[in-house]
This record gives structure tokens, C-alpha cells and sequence, in this order.
């Protein structure tokens, strides 16, 4: 496998800035060898790499134009993208382009949420943004004019390679970590689904850690202002929340964010999904947290695949798929493999940005049934998401879950 | 963010899960560069076992050693020794070797054969200089013994020295263990229970895999993977393997496995499989309860990681309510034991219990977390906290449903060293 793949991405590569104070958002190629797509004298490209790596505030942006001087020749735009929409929620300019390379302050800095995009609107006659052409990435849409307003990413007209315009400056939150699937929910066989969460500072010392708990609704797409509940946590405290659907005020499966002041500490997080039986009892699992930086190949990104296999005994368990998804959405091509390689079902799934939902898996391939340890092949073109399978006892409700694990991504 | 470092830093996200760096040798004891310091002189005839293990398997052709003195003639000889639980068994020898320099490389004629977690020992035979030490650098330190080591002896009966031995060698790994499965087994437990494990192996890959699942028992200490009961797989290209542990290693006696652990090892530079790990309850007709349980890598050290490693704390919480569940507590143990300390906090910080434990090399064990703590109950919410001091270790806490026995594992998570 190695030496025969190569890896690029942007989504994850920016991920490891969750922690640290400096925000960055798009990307600066260095040196581009090709102009954005001209699809109309006045138009206006966003760049879909690297969407804000964490909310606070963009204070300088950097821009490649490829001819100067150029006199009022571009604006900078910022959009935020709720499900499939991208909306404008500022953009200062024009600015001239004053050589390739242009460093532009941005005055008054300009407000940003995490996940948001930076745009660039082509508005005189002279010159263009750069783009680095044979890189393939998320790339950046274009739209004719300049756009204001809200527009549909599918509106846009895709180009597949990184438009060089990037900004940065300094954030003040950003996610920590995301519990895939989580709630309060009555599912099938009478089961009853809730969960625990225990949120651990260890210290050392007695400095709080604070943040909040985001709630995204299953079949909904997640938007900050979902419901959410605040927490701080002393030193060396434990924070019990016994069912946490009531406790958020929240019914119904979703998935919960976890958002955290930039440089602030992230708690120990102790989740337990299980169906609660009463006096017959409970039967559940510990559900990992996924970081943004996750090491362990649970977020699958823009040309990676992973793979799951499905239960051992499927005459006493049922098999749900869940999938949620990041600030870009995803694009996904889910596999049915027997063990000889041959393709039992097959399915293409677009989910927009920050969304969750579980399904059956034989709804999510399309009425085929999913056999004993068949093989389950996901790979993502475009955006990232968390995949996981839950194998649910049919007698006890039990649930468990392992998450698609990245095998490789080929460029 | 500039494009060329984040495609770097991405490649290291996503090839870590599966593949091993095929030119990674491995290497056993200690090259501190320049070494300050010589060993203690326990006696004018001693050894000093390296406690920086083999790292992977593999065979030695040449080892490093750092001398105090000069043209000694016949001054030392090298020993490698296998740690089973506390025991040091001498595998090979080579030597009497002479000093030429302070810093010498010696040829073993023939080569040593050595398994992951093999240690290196240095025996000072002549009265001539002495091995050199040196302090400050990362190591596990030595252990120094009176006079040729050529039987059996443990690591207690030695005089262990917190600086790192300046021997060395490094060859290509053959072999290595990847990750664990730190509880699995098919055991009857209390209360009615009947816990079972299914294993699944994916194959992901354009080729063949091949490996070796090794069963640890609980409670017995185990030398190297490769001397355990081994089974090994080869699995096609894009294919899986299901696997009854309970058949592998016992023929399928119901029952008769018991509670262990499982070592995952593979050929150095292979891609592993993945492993699909189901521990459940199985009630019959009743149905069945239980979870996925993660493999743990060896290397999955550092903040947030579930190897806890000396120097390094991790923490767990005790389950919401202790009425209508049980809480036990497993640790699983490496190439060099683990020393460690236990404490029960509440959120006020009180230390309600404390243990202070030590697991030889190799060892899994699971109590009920009462027994764990000495006879003192673990309430609901509470705090435990892990301190490694030698060795490593992965610590779990396992809640179990008292009425419908479903089990469920919270790896302890190393704490960040500062906030």
C-alpha cells in the first residue's frame, strides 16, 4: 500500500490548529501557475480549502493577482455555508492589486464562525486571482458577478484546484471533539436510548475548563446556533450529566459538538449510549470522541477510503449506518463487498456540511440486505465525515458501534 | 497555511492507522551519544542489563558499546536476555570481547536472534574500565547484578540505576507487535454471565497479510508474543477473516478460553489488518450485549493516548450509577511491566483510596475495582486517576449492567502533562 498512494488534503491538515490561538482560513499556494475559472468579466470565486479553522476574528488576507497595478480590482467576501447554502456575512474592498502578491488589512477586522469560507470578487477589468493547476483538492466555486446574498453551492461552478487566497487572524473557539451519535430516542423493538455524559478536567491545578455542548438534530443540518448547553468544570472535577438529552433539553437521536475557548483545556469525555430497560435493565457502549486531529483514521476525508465490516450474526442483530458530516459536507460512494470482491450493492450519498443522520443499512443501500461480515467500502470525493455502523442486539436492544476506519486515500 | 507542509502533515494523519514504516530498524538498548557517567560498581565482576528493549524482532550482527578504560583484554561479554513477567532468561551470549577504544563496535559472531522486548546485558570481566552511563537522557534506566548473569535471575534481585546503560544496537525489524486487544476471552462470569468475543480481520489492502494473534491469559505473566500461543492468518487481498478465539486457541471449548488479552503481530513494514472486536454477553435466546472494543497500538502514547507510560498519568470515571452496574478494573502491561499508582478522587480532590501496584512484563489482569482499591468501594462519579512510574501500561475501567451483564470499556486517557 505504501508508495502506491499519495496523500493530500486540506480539510484535515488544518485540523490541528483547533487548539491554538491563530485562525487561518483558504490557502496561499506560493506560487500559481494558472488563473481562476472566467466564466464572466465580473465574477466571484470562494474557496472551498480550508474553511475557517476555528471562529474569531480575520485581521489580513493574502491574495495573488496577476496583474498590477490594478485599480479597485477585487473585494474580499467571507460566506457561511448552512447545509448547501453559502451566504455572504461580510466583505471589505475594492482593493488594488499592488503586485502578485497582496497582503490586505482588513478593516474593521471581519468577524468569522468556524467553517466559514473566504471569497474573492473579481470587479474590474484587469488581472485575476491565481490558481495552482495538477493540485487536486477541495477547490474553490465561481459564480457570475458579485455575489451578495445567499447562493447555492451547487450553483457554483466547480474547479478542482486551489485558488491561492488565504486569511488569518485570531480565533476564540473552536471544536474540540464530536460525539457521532448521541440522544434521548425511543428506536424499534421497544428499545429506549439515552445517554450519559461524564466531562473530566484532570488538572493538574484548579484552572476551570469551560466551553459549551452543541446539539445538532439527526436529519437536520447542524447550524451554531443549534441548542447548546455551557459548561465550566474546576480542576480536578467531574461533570455528571445522567441523561443528557434531558439535561440539554433535547429529544431524538443527534450528534453533539463540543466548542472550546482558544487555548482553553478540552475535558476527558465519558459518553454512554445504552437502552435503558428499567428494572430489566441497561445494555450500551463507551462512545470515543472524534477530535479534529483524530490519529486513528475515524474522519474520512476528500479521497480517502475506509472500510467496516458487517455484524458477525445479523439472524440476532440489526445494522444501522450512521454518517455525519464536517464543515464541507461529503460526498460519499458506499460498497457491499463479499469476500471475493464482488459488489453487492452500491451507493452514491450527498450529505451536506455539519449533518447527521442513521439509517438501516439496507435503506442506505437502497433495499439490498447487508449479509454476515460482508465488507462495507466508503470512500469520499468530496468534503469529510464520520462513518460508523451500529450493530443492535435484536433482544436486548443492545447497541454498539465501530467507526469506518481510513485505509487509504489516493490522490 | 502553505499547501506543501499540510499534504506532509496529512500523510502522517492517515497512514499512521495501518501501515508501519518499513524502514523503521529496530533497536534494543541505548546510544546516548556521549555518555558522563560509568556504571555502578556493584562488584568488580557485574552485569548491567539494559532496560531499553528490543523494539521489534530481529537479528544482531553488531553492537556498540561505550568503555571507560582502554585496551583491556577480555574486558566484557554481551548477554540477551527474554523477560517472561519478572524472570530474566539469558538467550545468547558473545564474548570475551577486548577494548580497543572508548567506543567500540563489536561483531557477534554468529548473529543474535531477538524478539521484541529482548534486553541487552553487558558482564564486566576483566578489572579493567567499566561500561560508561550517561544521565539525562530518555531511558528506562539498568539494572545491575553481582557477577556473570548465566541463569535465570529477576529483576528484583538487581540494583536498579535511573540512568541509561551506553550499549547498543540496531538491525531491520523483522517482526513486531502492532496493537492489543487488551481484554477479550470467552469466560463465564458472575451474576449468569457468558462473555464471548468475536474477532473480525480486514484485509484493506492490494495484498496479502499475514500475522500472528497471540492469546495472553489472564493473570500469567508471558514472554515475547512470538513464544505465546500463536495462530497465525494470512488473509487475501480485500478479504476478511471471522475468527471464534474460542476455536483458535481452545478448539472451541465452550467456556474454556477465559479472560486474556490479544496481541496483534505482523511482518515489519506490512500494513495490519483491522480488527473488528465484539465482546458480548451472549444470554441465548435472551439475546446478546456488549461493544467494540478498539485496539490499542503500542505507540499510542502522548496526551489523550491509552498507553500510560512512565512519567505519564491517566484518567477514568466510575459509572453514573453504581447501583445497577459493576465496575472492574483491567490493566495490561508491555515489554517492561508496570509500576503504578492508583487513587480514587472526588470533586473536591479528596483521595478516597489508594494502591500502589506492580505488573511484570506481559501481564493482564482484571478485578473488580473494590478488590482493585483494597477493599474500598468506588462510588458513582468518582475520579481515577493512573500515575505510571516504571514501565507501561493500558488501563480500562469495564462497567458491567448488573441485570443484563452488557459489558462496556473507558480506556484511562493520558492527561496532558500541563494545562
Amino acid at each position: 500500500m505504501k508508495g502506491s498512494v499519495v496523500f493530500l488534503c486540506l480539510m484535515i491538515a488544518a485540523a490541528p490548529a483547533v487548539f491554538g490561538q491563530a485562525l487561518t482560513v483558504g490557502v496561499d499556494v506560493g506560487s500559481p501557475n494558472s488563473s481562476d475559472t472566467a466564466i464572466a468579466a465580473t465574477r466571484t470565486d470562494i474557496s472551498l480549502d480550508n474553511p475557517a479553522t476555528a471562529t474569531g476574528t480575520i485581521t489580513s488576507v493574502k491574495v495573488y493577482w496577476s496583474s498590477a497595478p490594478c485599480a479597485n480590482a477585487f473585494k474580499i467576501k467571507f460566506f457561511r455555508r448552512v447545509g448547501d447554502n453559502l451566504t455572504l456575512v461580510a466583505e471589505r474592498g475594492p482593493f488594488s492589486s499592488t503586485g502578485s502578491s497582496n497582503t490586505i488589512a482588513m478593516t474593521p477586522a471581519v468577524a468569522v464562525l468556524q467553517g466559514d469560507l473566504i471569497g474573492v470578487a473579481r470587479v474590474a477589468d484587469c488581472g485575476n486571482p491565481g490558481t495552482l493547476f495538477g493540485i487536486v483538492d477541495a477547490g474553490y466555486l465561481v459564480y457570475a458577478g458579485d455575489v451578495t446574498g445567499t447562493v447555492a453551492v451547487a450553483d457554483g461552478t466547480r474547479a478542482g484546484s486551489p485558488i491561492s487566497l488565504s486569511g488569518s487572524g485570531t480565533a476564540t473557539e473552536s471544536l474540540a471533539a464530536v460525539l457521532p451519535a448521541v440522544g434521548s430516542v425511543t428506536g424499534t423493538f421497544g428499545s429506549s436510548f439515552k445517554t450519559s455524559l461524564q466531562l473530566l478536567n484532570p488538572g493538574p491545578g484548579v484552572t476551570a475548563m469551560s466551553g459549551r455542548l452543541v446539539f445538532h438534530k439527526a436529519g437536520v443540518a447542524g447550524a451554531s446556533t443549534d441548542t447548546s448547553l455551557p459548561y465550566s468544570i474546576p480542576g480536578g472535577q467531574a461533570l455528571t450529566l445522567p441523561d443528557l438529552g434531558a439535561a440539554m433539553g433535547v429529544t431524538g437521536l443527534g450528534s453533539l459538538d463540543m466548542i472550546i475557548p482558544s487555548g482553553g483545556g478540552k475535558p476527558q469525555i465519558v459518553a454512554r449510549v445504552y437502552n435503558d430497560a428499567g428494572t430489566s435493565g441497561t445494555a450500551g457502549f463507551f462512545e470515543d470522541p472524534i477530535l479534529p486531529a483524530d490519529a486513528n483514521g475515524r474522519i474520512v476525508s476528500m479521497g480517502a477510503t475506509a472500510f467496516m465490516l458487517a455484524p458477525v450474526d445479523p439472524a440476532r442483530t440489526r445494522l444501522n449506518i450512521g454518517v455525519r458530516t464536517l464543515y464541507s459536507g461529503a460526498l460519499i460512494t458506499a460498497q457491499l463487498l463479499d469476500n471475493a470482491g464482488h459488489v453487492l450493492a452500491s451507493a452514491s450519498k450527498h450529505y451536506s456540511a455539519n449533518y447527521f443522520e442513521q439509517v438501516d443499512a439496507t435503506g442506505f443501500f437502497g433495499g439490498v440486505p447487508v449479509g454476515a461480515s460482508q465488507i462495507i467500502k466508503i470512500s469520499v470525493s468530496d468534503g469529510s465525515a464520520i462513518i460508523y455502523g451500529s450493530t443492535t442486539d435484536n433482544v436486548t436492544n443492545d447497541p454498539s458501534v465501530q467507526y469506518a476506519i481510513v485505509a487509504f486515500a489516493i490522490l | 497555511m502553505k499547501l506543501r507542509a499540510s499534504a506532509a502533515l496529512l500523510a502522517s494523519l492517515l497512514v499512521a492507522p495501518f501501515v508501519f514504516a518499513a524502514d523503521t530498524p529496530m533497536t534494543i538498548g541505548s546510544d546516548p551519544g556521549s555518555p558522563n557517567g560509568t556504571d555502578i560498581t556493584t562488584d568488580a565482576i557485574r552485569t548491567d542489563i539494559s532496560l531499553d528493549p528490543a523494539t521489534a524482532d530481529g537479528v544482531i550482527t553488531s553492537v556498540k558499546v561505550y568503555w571507560s578504560g582502554a585496551q583491556c583484554s577480555n574486558a566484557f561479554s554481551l548477554t540477551f536476555f527474554r523477560r517472561v513477567g519478572d524472570m530474566l532468561v539469558p538467550k545468547s551470549g558473545r564474548g570475551p570481547f577486548s577494548v580497543t577504544s572508548n567506543v567500540m563496535t563489536v561483531q557477534l559472531t554468529p548473529p543474535v536472534s531477538v524478539a521484541q522486548g529482548d534486553l541487552i546485558g553487558i558482564t564486566r570481566l576483566a578489572d579493567c574500565g567499566g561500561p560508561s552511563t550517561s544521565i539525562g537522557v530518555p531511558t528506562a534506566g539498568y539494572i545491575s547484578y553481582y557477577g556473570a548473569v548465566t541463569t535465570n535471575t529477576t529483576v528484583i534481585d538487581g540494583q536498579r540505576v535511573n540512568a541509561a546503560l551506553a550499549i547498543f544496537a540496531s538491525a531491520p525489524a523483522t517482526n513486531l507487535t502492532a496493537e492489543v486487544l487488551p481484554a477479550i476471552g470467552a469466560v463465564r462470569g458472575v451474576a449468569g454471565s457468558s462473555f464471548k468475543t468475536s474477532l473480525q480481520l480486514l484485509n484493506p489492502t492490494s495484498s496479502l497479510m499475514t500475522g500472528w494473534l497471540t492469546f495472553n491469559p489472564h493473570g500469567i505473566p508471558q514472554g515475547p508474543t512470538s513464544f505465546g500461543s500463536g495462530y497465525g492468518f494470512s488473509i487475501p487481498a480485500g478479504q476478511q477473516l471471522t475468527i471464534d478465539p474460542s476455536v483458535v486457541f481452545v478448539g472451541g471449548a465452550d467456556g474454556q478460553l477465559g479472560l486474556g488479552s490479544l496481541d496483534v503481530q505482523v511482518p515489519a513494514g506490512q500494513a495490519r489488518p483491522q480488527v473488528i472486536a465484539r465482546v458480548y454477553n451472549d444470554a441465548g435466546a435472551e439475546g446478546t450485549a456488549g461493544f467494540y472494543e478498539e485496539p490499542v497500538a503500542l505507540g499510542d502514547t502522548g496526551p489523550g493516548g491509552r498507553v500510560i507510560s512512565a512519567g505519564s498519568s491517566g484518567f477514568m470515571v466510575t459509572p453514573v450509577d453504581v447501583k445497577r452496574t459493576r465496575f472492574n478494573i483491567g490493566v495490561r502491561s508491555f515489554f517492561s511491566g508496570a509500576d503504578l499508582t492508583a487513587q480514587v478522587l472526588d470533586n473536591a480532590g479528596h483521595v478516597l483510596a489508594t494502591t500502589t501496584r506492580h505488573y511484570p512484563a506481559n501481564y493482564y489482569e482484571q478485578l473488580d475495582a473494590t478488590s482493585f482499591f483494597e477493599g474500598v468501594p468506588v462510588g458513582a462519579s468518582k475520579t481515577i486517576k493512573i500515575t505510571v512510574t516504571d514501565g507501561s501500561a493500558v488501563v480500562y475501567g469495564a462497567t458491567t449492567d448488573n441485570v443484563t451483564n452488557d459489558p462496556s470499556v473507558q480506556y484511562a486517557l493520558v492527561a496532558p502533562a500541563a494545562q
